[in-house]
């Protein structure tokens, strides 16, 4: 599910073309995977979320951008990992008890998202996403598809598309 | 909006191909056994769910042909029509036709094909088919069985059988019959009649042996043996490679009307079972139980709409499935496959792969354990049963690895069609022979092993075998066989064709290199026959007569060789005259896993592919000189640019500077580089997982491996490591290039050592290959040329800085002759002098160059009044007419060479040729060239080895912007001005000349001749002369001024190829030619 066109939909009230979902913007709910990253809470739309790991051993990957952590053996399968604190332009963190890799799926690669700590799973209906605004500090808009309100808390939702997460582009140069 | 048959059309699209793979092979055994109802059913019902799935999804033109073919067959078999091979040859006309079809819906476009002249075609054959029009006609290769005589036996034979029984011995006739299609019949019935004589008395063999050979028609036989073993142990021993049916009769006596008669059993039922099985059967039963036992095959289901390989398969067990269980000759065991993925297969290893590494984590366990308890048995139990299960994941990992391994079985049964029909079209009889079809290789070896078998198959076809008739005059069966065989044979697989056609001609081959000057006849002479065969991998290479649409063009043989090496294969050669030809592929086992050597930087470990390898060295600080800023060692007077991984990879080295280094010496192409790392970890066999699976291709890797503890290494990708080395030097030196003039100048003894390679040494081959490789060069300059041009222009502002002052000068200052020559050279060759020492030095160059100025004056009168220039020249240096006529004949040799090269290089015929040879004194260069004031533009090449000089390309500025034109392949007068490609082409061109001429002389003279590096000189006349001589310091007394003439199409250019060598050495030279010739 493209959780980009989903809110969209919603937002637009095309929602009922889409065939399956007969039900309003109202009843459909998205669950999101959170972290903290300083005092702000992102999301990860649960679908894409493969697995989440401990931190593991790490292996360099040289010539590569600053964000690309390196890769990892994850049962065989060498996938790299996205610092996300550096990708999103925020100094480097530090590497604890907590801190996570959560293992999308997007475009049908694997990458491994190193996070701080994985904080909660949560569920928002789609009326309570917003489009993304300017209003949230820190991270480009590329970088998300929009933002949840749940209970008294912002939740910045993650675009995982795999340009956005891999590529050395534009965007990410004008951040950093 | 692409074209689609709609919901069902994938399935359409894999059964059509199913079924046409079937007929193909159906159709084929039909032209063999065109009796065969069995075969015919096949073809029917195939044809006919053709008809039926194409009207199904609408492709109503293909299911009308598949209708009209469908007729034909329906005649085959009520036997109204006989199949000739006019039939069978639209039949597959109709096979190709409706694979083009399917192909174009298989890519989305709407099919267009015309089929009616092919239907009318199906119609025309349907009628001349007849049998009532054919009359009388016999399929050619169908022999009519001869009548088998009754047994009856001459009364000395009865009296032996009656005595052999009444000793209780058993009388056994058989009757075998020889499949019809069988060579040499009779051999086969000596073959049996030795074996039977081991297990009894043989009463009676006829027809006789003379008969039968004399005969090959008759295909069944009868002995009747006298023997104490068993029925079975008669079977066994008549049963031979190509007998079709075996029937045995017990013979007894009856006492009939008061008398014994013989009377003849009925036929003995043989139980074919175990003993059967080890027999000597191979074509037949045994290999396909083995295949049914074994022959699991995977294909990659991503390209299942195009892939050949999928269908093989499927008809590979079709096939045996279909064929009736009880027909006598093709009894076929159900062969079980598997179609599975390559990524499914992949996914398993990746786990099993897991499970070995999880399992290393009991080992730790069982450590602790060791430690902490006391219980000797749950110990010991412990580690039974974790030694077992690594034993098992082990097993599975090397299981999972053979799924991989596919059966060459289809790629080689693909060949059937194709020599059939080549061999119908060359009119030429060959039969395919297909051995080790179980043999199995590597996935990705048996996609692309097809292509370079293809063409070794076409050789063999068109060139390889005879004609029929050719081959009844030389005593060789009229049928020409080709075979096909696969084996393993320790960790490599060996892929043979051969054929038993006329075999490689070394004289041809021999005379088509000397014709295309790759080798010298000479250089042949000493050549093995099988270093002469490897010419035929060489592009372009061809023997061949007369080119044909199938072969000739000498392309497959190097494609053959390109692909086999991709696959880290080789490829050889074994040939005899008149007796055939095999080529042998040999391939690795697989090629999933490779060795690497496994290197570290700091704590990160790296692997470098061995076949990358070319060793490793350790040196020391010490050893290390920089060159323009780069670190260059001198291994065995080679110059190796160093690059250390950790700067590479962006890390900090752990070497303290009075370790050891470690360098692997790694290389591709021509190209090598020295690796610095801090540590050799020594030898591994690594399996290689893709970066972009999941990410990206990164830069300089080659992919990643897992280790056995699970922990990542990145393996290094050579290739853009070197091309990055060069690259970087070239940037640097286009920097700082100004700077180094400045700072330094070059060592020329450097020069030496990087132009060490001794081109006399490398076999004629190599050298050919060297010649390719300097394409590589001339499309990107190595750092040899980047030293070369920041060499030349310093050298081209101080000639012009020289001239200027000079002129000023004009012939005022007069220096010590004897100070002269040793300053001139220091000036050149020693970089790192001091500035005030520079001024020293230029001054007396300066006053150096009047005074040859002055001399030239003096000289140019003085030659000017002698008149014959010949005969003075001979004088002095002893040299005749003939001996000139020698140096021009070795010249033009060389300028042949250097055309082949240049040809193949610029992909463009490019001839040259040395029309005029002239040796004249130094002075008389002028006259034959022009004014003095004249800008030229010359490359010189210096002389080293046991001959001293150098070699000029001197161009008018004109016929230099001409000649880059042609090399470049711009419009004519494009070129206005000299460029740095300009620069780069004509130095590169003189490289090429001036090895190729100066290796002929070497090989010539029997001296050791090398060129330096070219160095380049745009001036007038005057100074470019000038610059030679003081460049080389050398006392020029007399030069060979080689008119000569670059063609290419219509064009003409002519430059002046100049040879100033040492008095000394063109003595020597000479000589040398002399006591060679």
């Amino acid at each position: 599910m493209d959780l980009n066109k989903v809110i969209k939909n919603a937002k637009t009230s095309e929602i009922q073309d889409i065939g399956a979902s007969e039900q309003s913007a109202e009843n459909v709910e998205i669950q999101l995977v959170s972290f903290m990253l300083d005092d702000v809470e992102y999301g990860v739309d649960i679908l894409q979320v493969h697995e989440i790991l401990r931190y593991p051993e790490i292996t360099r990957l040289p010539n590569t951008p600053k964000f690309i952590k390196g890769v990892i053996n994850l049962r065989g399968n060498v996938i790299p990992v996205v610092d996300v604190r550096i990708r999103f332009g925020f100094p480097k963190g530090k590497i604890t008890d907590l801190t996570r890799i959560i293992v999308v799926e997007t475009s049908g690669k694997q990458v491994g998202l190193l996070v701080d700590n994985v904080y909660q799973v949560v569920r928002i209906p789609l009326a309570n996403v917003d489009p993304p605004s300017e209003l949230i500090t820190g991270v480009s808009e590329d970088f998300i598809t929009g933002i949840g309100r749940f209970q008294d808390r912002l939740i910045v939702i993650l675009n995982m598309s795999l340009s956005i997460l891999l590529e050395d582009s534009e965007v990410a140069k004008t951040i950093n | 909006m692409t074209f689609s048959l709609g919901e069902y059309q994938d399935i359409f699209l894999e059964e059509a191909d199913e079924l046409l793979q079937e007929l193909n092979k159906n159709v084929l055994e039909l032209e063999r056994n065109p009796d065969d109802e069995e075969i015919i059913n096949n073809i029917f019902r195939a044809a006919h769910s053709l008809k039926s799935s194409a009207a199904f999804v609408g492709l109503n033109d293909l299911s009308d042909l598949a209708h009209r073919l469908e007729n034909l067959l329906q005649g085959i078999r009520d036997k109204t029509n006989v199949v000739t091979p006019d039939v069978v040859d639209v039949i597959f006309k109709c096979f190709d036709m409706i694979s083009e079809v399917i192909e174009l819906v298989a890519s989305g476009v709407e099919p267009h094909q015309d089929l009616k002249p092919l239907q009318e075609r199906i119609n025309e054959v349907n009628e001349l088919s007849r049998k009532e029009k054919l009359g009388d006609y016999k399929p050619e290769r169908k022999q009519p069985p001869k009548e088998i005589v009754k047994t009856t036996f001459t009364s000395s034979e009865v009296s032996s059988l009656k005595e052999a029984l009444a000793q209780g011995k058993d009388v056994i006739e058989a009757t075998i019959t020889i499949e019809p299609s069988a060579q040499m019949k009779w051999v086969k019935s000596q073959l049996i009649s030795t074996n039977l004589e081991r297990i009894g008395d043989i009463l009676k063999i006829f027809p006789s042996l003379e008969e039968m050979s004399a005969d090959s028609n008759i295909n069944v036989f009868k002995i009747v043996i006298i023997t104490d073993s068993q029925a079975e142990q008669v079977y066994k021993n008549c049963d031979i490679d190509q007998i079709e049916k075996i029937e045995l009769r017990r013979i007894t006596t009856v006492k009939k009307d008061g008398k014994e008669a013989i009377k003849l059993g009925a036929p003995i039922e043989i139980e074919l079972t175990k003993s059967f099985a080890n027999g000597n059967n191979e074509n037949r039963e045994q290999s396909y139980a083995s295949a049914s036992s074994n022959s699991y095959s995977f294909t990659d289901d991503s390209d299942s709409s195009s892939g050949d390989e999928d269908s093989d398969i499927n008809i590979f067990e079709r096939r045996k499935n279909d064929l009736p269980v009880d027909h006598d000759r093709r009894k076929t065991p159900m062969l079980k496959t598997v179609k599975v993925s390559i990524d499914k297969l992949d996914l398993l290893l990746n786990n099993v792969g897991e499970l070995v590494i999880a399992n290393s984590g009991f080992y730790r366990l069982y450590e602790e354990l060791r430690k902490y308890s006391n219980n000797k048995t749950l110990i010991t139990e412990f580690k039974n049963r974790m030694e077992q299960m690594s034993r098992i994941a082990k097993d599975l990992q090397t299981g999972i690895m053979k799924t991989r391994m596919v059966p060459i079985g289809q790629v080689f049964s693909r060949f059937n069609r194709l020599v059939r029909d080549l061999a119908r079209e060359h009119k030429k009889n060959v039969e395919l022979i297909i051995k080790g079809e179980d043999t199995e290789l590597d996935k990705k070896v048996i996609d692309v092993i097809g292509e370079p078998l293809l063409h070794l198959i076409r050789n063999a076809v068109d060139h390889g075998v005879e004609p029929a008739e050719e081959r009844v005059k030389l005593g060789k069966p009229e049928v020409a066989t080709i075979t096909l065989n696969a084996y393993q044979g320790g960790n490599q697989i060996f892929v043979e064709i051969s054929d038993d056609g006329r075999g490689l001609d070394v004289d041809a081959i021999k005379k088509k290199v000397i014709e295309k000057n790759l080798a010298t006849p000479e250089a042949l002479a000493n050549m093995d026959d099988s270093d002469i065969y490897n010419f035929i991998f060489i592009p372009g290479f061809s023997t061949a007569k007369v080119i044909t649409d199938i072969s000739g063009r000498g392309v497959g043989m190097n494609v053959v060789k390109e692909i086999v090496n991709e696959l880290n294969g080789t490829v050889s050669i074994e040939t005899e005259k008149g007796m055939g030809t095999r080529f042998i592929l040999t391939f690795p086992l697989t090629l999933a896993i490779i060795p690497a050597i496994m290197v570290k930087v700091r704590r990160e470990v790296y692997a470098i592919p061995l076949s990358d390898v070319i060793e490793t060295i350790k040196i020391s600080n010490t050893d290390i000189a920089t060159i323009e800023g780069h670190e260059v060692i001198n291994l065995r007077g080679e110059i190796l640019s160093l690059l250390r991984l950790n700067e590479f990879i962006g890390i900090k080295s752990a070497l303290k500077p009075d370790d050891k280094i470690p360098v692997v010496v790694v290389g591709f192409g021509n190209r090598k580089i020295g690796l610095i790392v801090d540590s050799l970890e020594g030898k591994m066999e690594i399996v290689i997982k893709s970066l972009e699976q999941n990410y990206t291709t990164v830069e300089g890797l080659a992919g990643a491996s897992i280790l056995g503890d699970g922990s990542i290494c990145l393996i290094l990708d050579i290739q853009t490591m070197i091309n990055r080395v060069i690259s970087q030097q070239e940037k640097l030196s286009q920097e700082e290039r100004e700077k180094l003039i400045a700072d330094r100048l070059v060592d020329s003894a450097d020069y030496e050592d990087m132009e060490e390679e001794d081109y006399s040494s490398m076999s004629k081959l190599d050298k050919q290959f060297a010649a390719e490789e300097l394409k590589l060069q001339s499309e990107k300059p190595n750092y040899i040329s980047d030293v070369i041009v920041f060499d030349d222009e310093k050298n081209i502002e101080e000639e012009k800085e020289a001239l200027a002052e000079d002129e000023e000068l004009s012939e005022e200052k007069i220096q010590d002759n004897e100070e002269m020559a040793p300053s001139v050279s220091s000036q050149v060759s020693s970089g790192d002098e001091k500035i005030e020492e520079d001024e020293e030095i230029e001054e007396k160059v300066k006053g150096a160059l009047s005074e040859f100025k002055e001399e030239l004056k003096q000289n140019i009168a003085r030659s000017l009044s002698i008149g014959d220039f010949d005969s003075h020249i001979g004088d002095e240096l002893g040299i005749s007419k003939e001996d000139i006529n020698d140096f021009s004949i070795i010249s033009n040799i060389g300028a042949a060479n250097a055309a082949e090269s240049l040809s193949k290089i610029l992909s463009k015929r490019i001839d040259l040729s040395i029309p005029e040879v002239r040796f004249t004194p130094v002075e008389k260069i002028p006259d034959f060239l022009g004014g003095l004031n004249e800008p030229y533009i010359g490359v010189m090449l210096g002389i080293e080895g046991e001959m001293n000089g150098t070699l000029l390309l001197l161009l008018k500025e004109q016929t230099g912007f001409d000649l880059i034109d042609m090399l470049y392949g711009y419009k004519n007068q494009s070129t206005k001005e000299l460029s740095e490609d300009g620069i780069s082409a004509l130095k590169e061109l003189t490289n090429i000349i001036g090895s190729s001429i100066l290796n002929v002389y070497a090989e010539k003279s029997n001296m050791i001749v090398k060129p330096n590096v070219p160095v380049f000189v745009h001036d007038f006349l005057q100074a470019v002369i000038d610059s030679v001589l003081v460049m080389h310091n050398i006392e020029h007394d007399y030069a060979v001024v080689m008119e000569t003439a670059f063609f290419f199409e219509d064009e003409q250019i002519i430059g002046n190829l100049m040879l100033l060598p040492e008095t000394e050495s063109l003595k020597l030279l000479v000589k040398g030619f002399k006591s060679n010739v």
